[in-house]
């Protein structure tokens, strides 16, 4: 990919966008240079969460070709400052400018001015996707602001430093989405293909559930990911237990669940990638499996949770 | 009890529990195509934790050789990360010595597969995949019938896929279907064309029944004619001997051209469930009728490529080519006529072109509209409004049309607008093969040819044959879009487009 930069002016981000097409056009002569535009995604960062949300916007256009608008909250900032770049792919004999990516940083304080600055540059007939890949504000008025002009709005609760994100719920006329949900579905798989091999009673004998994290936060927003599905799905009791170990981790570390002689444990072989699952059965024992984690960067968790269609996690 | 969790095992299209047997598991399409495809599978989470692969083939070897002979397969032809879903999968393949002809071996089979079943959890769903020459076919299968191996339950199933050729002419087909369906029912043959695995292949449903605006238009009234071409830049690379029993139109235009045709022409169907869409596709070829014998000539063109510089270097003519005869009457260039009796296009021709050493390897479908009934800019030679619907490369649909161009005088030029897979959705398609098996295993058959396909499609073929029995393949140059014939074929006032 090559980049084109344009000047941008905050007080014509419309007529920036035009200009930085109008210069990839020319610094492209000669080649077909079209337009890929499938996603509008607006990314609201801090001084914590930006490089390596840059860093996931990088690979983004590989699976979701979009207009990126990251906001960056920083207490530096002091005014707003914009930046603009077109990232431009070959394509065959002809060029595609995959990404249009517009840069705000604005001081936390500055934030009430930023939805009349995206409203407009939002790309029309394309789905909005709003990416709050930072802390939880204490209002979550600011989530809202944003969230109202966006079709889905996604979090990370593995960047959360506190754990009550559910009140997440409360905003907004959609749910957000937190990608942790995708980070247990090859836990939530192995543990419905173990449920294929006895009959689960609903009343008798009773589900009980241990889920060991670590104290990476990731670990335990994925813990509570399962932890909320298992109360959901099966009534269980589910303990959360934090073992030894923070090591970054965006998984459970370990998950055990007994129902009556039925006893199942899924085991994280961080190593290996790998879910390790044991199913002791009453009459036999089943050959331990073993199942790819979720190997997904989170440029991938982010680039998937766009595609899903219903909304999970939070909800 | 019904499974509390059961909607994770339906989210995201996840094949059930189920072990996998490959007959002619020492051979070539085990190691490139199906075991590197279950390695994606694995690899991207779509194969379930109880799930194992038993090999079945005459050699002698161990779990483990074979394992590390699959390896290397899946270093050398899996695509990025299946080697780690191969580390995964690894333990739960296992290979089963026996020759096809021998009864005891499909016992021993059935008593091996009861223990990974126990062992692994696979819940006793099997899948049977005949990756052998089809002259193995019928022992295999008779076997199969012979062992209890082709009997499913309510609460598990068996499943054979068969790779093509379905046969060698209608006769022969409806022989391996006989036998097949002394086996099998219907409902558990998978008869696998990799071509109906390919994306935009499948797109082809989804751009005709998921938008509005092109249905209206899908008809004779207003589509002059469809070209369908399915063109091959290299020649035989060393098939020569397999291709002389075959020819182009067996090859490719019995099964890969007149699939996606079927696809193109079919009536919406009332659902997506597999038989809808096969009854809907099966009644267009009832629609094609048989030619007589004195039909052929003016409806069809035959070629045969002969020797010419392509690149810059001099390659052979196809009668030079190792393993072919020299007095062969094989065609390596195929293109057909054919006339859908129906509401919606009668009147509209189909044409099927497919060739070997033309200049570009393509495959893609082109929808030639009519010019517009009154001619309102006089001095412009307007040109028809083409859809193009490209399989391969570059996949994707643009369509043609014109423009006034800038200035003070009326000119109306053609301009295309242009959608591409790989622009929208940078995102890699998934192997054809994975789509399949991973379809096989959800008892999902829209994308695999049913009997009465085949046996339509053959019906079709074999009058075509008969009428070639007179004649031989015209000469065309290596490299150059066949033989001149094929552009009279298309009629007045028609062209083939250029790829």
């Amino acid at each position: 990919m090559t980049t084109v930069h344009a000047t941008a002016d905050i007080a014509d981000l419309p007529g920036s966008l035009r200009r930085l097409w109008r210069d990839a056009a020319a610094a492209e002569q000669g080649c077909n240079l079209s337009r890929a535009l499938t996603l509008n995604l607006v990314v609201v960062t801090d001084e914590r969460s930006e490089a390596a949300t840059a860093a996931m916007l990088e690979a983004l256009p590989d699976r979701h070709p979009c207009r990126a608008i990251q906001i960056s909250l920083e207490e530096s900032a002091g005014i707003l400052e914009v930046d603009l770049v077109g990232r431009i792919r070959a394509h065959g004999q002809g060029r595609v400018m995959a990404m249009e990516r517009l840069h705000l940083r604005a001081d936390p304080e500055q934030f009430a001015k930023l939805p009349n600055l995206v409203r407009p540059i939002l790309v029309n007939d394309i789905p909005t996707c709003l990416f709050w890949a930072t802390e939880l504000p204490h209002s979550l008025g600011r989530i809202a602001a944003l969230a109202s002009m966006a079709d889905r709005t996604i979090v990370d609760s593995a960047l959360f430093t506190g754990d009550d994100w559910r009140s997440l719920r409360q905003i907004a006329h959609h749910a957000p989405f937190d990608l942790a949900w995708l980070r247990v579905a090859p836990w939530r798989r192995v543990l419905a293909e173990a449920f294929e091999h006895f009959a689960w009673e609903p009343e008798e004998p009773p589900t009980s559930v241990r889920i060991e994290h670590s104290a990476a936060m990731g670990s335990l927003g994925a813990a509570r990911c399962l932890e909320h599905w298992l109360v959901q799905k099966l009534g269980a009791d589910v303990r959360l237990a934090r073992v030894a170990g923070d090591a970054p981790c965006t998984e459970p570390v370990r998950l055990e669940l007994r129902h009556g002689p039925v006893h199942i444990v899924i085991q994280h072989l961080t190593e290996q990638a790998l879910l390790r699952t044991d199913v002791t059965l009453e009459s036999h024992c089943l050959l331990p499996a073993h199942t790819p984690t979720s190997r997904g960067s989170r440029a991938e968790l982010l680039a998937a949770a766009v595609d899903m269609r219903a909304t999970l996690g939070l909800s | 009890m019904v499974n509390p969790l059961a909607e994770e095992l339906q989210r995201g299209r996840r094949a059930a529990p189920c072990s996998l047997v490959i007959f002619g598991a020492t051979g070539d399409l085990t190691h490139r195509k199906l075991v590197p495809a279950l390695a994606g599978l694995k690899r991207d989470g779509l194969l379930p934790a109880g799930f194992a692969v038993v090999g079945f083939a005459r050699r002698e070897k161990t779990d483990e050789q074979f394992r590390e002979e699959l390896a290397a397969g899946v270093a050398e032809h899996g695509r990025t990360g299946a080697g780690e879903g191969f580390d995964a999968l690894r333990e739960s393949i296992f290979y089963h010595r026996s020759s096809f002809e021998d009864g005891d071996g499909y016992a021993a089979l059935g008593r091996r597969l009861e223990a990974v079943e126990r062992e692994l959890g696979t819940t006793g769903n099997r899948m049977l995949y005949l990756a052998t020459p089809p002259s193995a076919y019928s022992g295999i299968l008779a076997n199969l019938r012979d062992a209890g191996l082709s009997q499913e339950s309510s609460d598990r199933f068996a499943r054979v896929v068969v790779e093509k050729p379905f046969g060698h002419d209608l006769e022969s087909a409806r022989a391996l279907n006989a036998q097949v369906g002394a086996a099998f029912a219907e409902d558990q043959v998978y008869r696998i064309d990799h071509y109906l695995g390919k994306e935009t292949v499948q797109n082809i449903l989804a751009m005709r029944f998921a938008n509005g605006i092109f249905e209206p238009l899908w008809n004779g009234n207003f589509i002059d004619h469809v070209q369908i071409t399915v063109a091959e830049s290299i020649g035989v690379e060393g098939r020569g001997a397999y291709f002389e029993e075959a020819g182009v139109l067996r090859d490719m235009i019995q099964n890969h051209l007149l699939q996606v045709l079927t696809l193109v022409a079919m009536e919406p169907p009332v659902s997506l469930a597999s038989n809808h869409v096969r009854d809907e596709k099966v009644k267009v070829l009832h629609a094609i009728r048989s030619f007589a014998p004195h039909e052929v000539a003016e409806n069809t063109v035959r070629g045969r490529y002969t020797k010419d510089f392509v690149g810059g270097v001099e390659v052979p003519g196809y009668l030079d080519e190792p393993g072919v005869s020299s007095d062969s009457n094989t065609e390596t260039y195929a293109a057909v006529r054919l006339e859908i009796h129906n509401w919606r296009w009668g009147g509209t021709p189909f044409f099927l072109r497919s060739g070997k050493r033309l200049p570009r390897r393509v495959s893609e479908i082109a929808i030639h509209f009519k010019r517009p009934p009154h001619h309102l800019f006089a001095n412009n030679d307007l040109s028809p409004n083409i859809l193009l619907l490209r399989i391969q490369p570059d996949e994707g649909i643009s369509l043609r049309f014109g423009s006034k161009v800038p200035g003070p005088d009326v000119n109306i030029r053609d301009v295309r607008m242009d959608f591409r897979y790989g622009s929208a959705f940078g995102r890699e398609s998934a192997d054809a093969y994975e789509r399949l098996l991973l379809d096989a295993m959800l008892g999902d058959s829209t994308l695999f040819a049913r009997r009465d396909e085949v046996e339509e499609a053959w019906r079709i073929v074999d009058s075509i044959h008969a009428g070639w029995r007179d004649f031989h393949p015209r000469g065309y140059g290596a490299g150059t879009w066949g033989p001149e014939q094929a552009d009279r074929l298309l009629g007045a006032g028609r062209v083939w487009r250029r790829p």
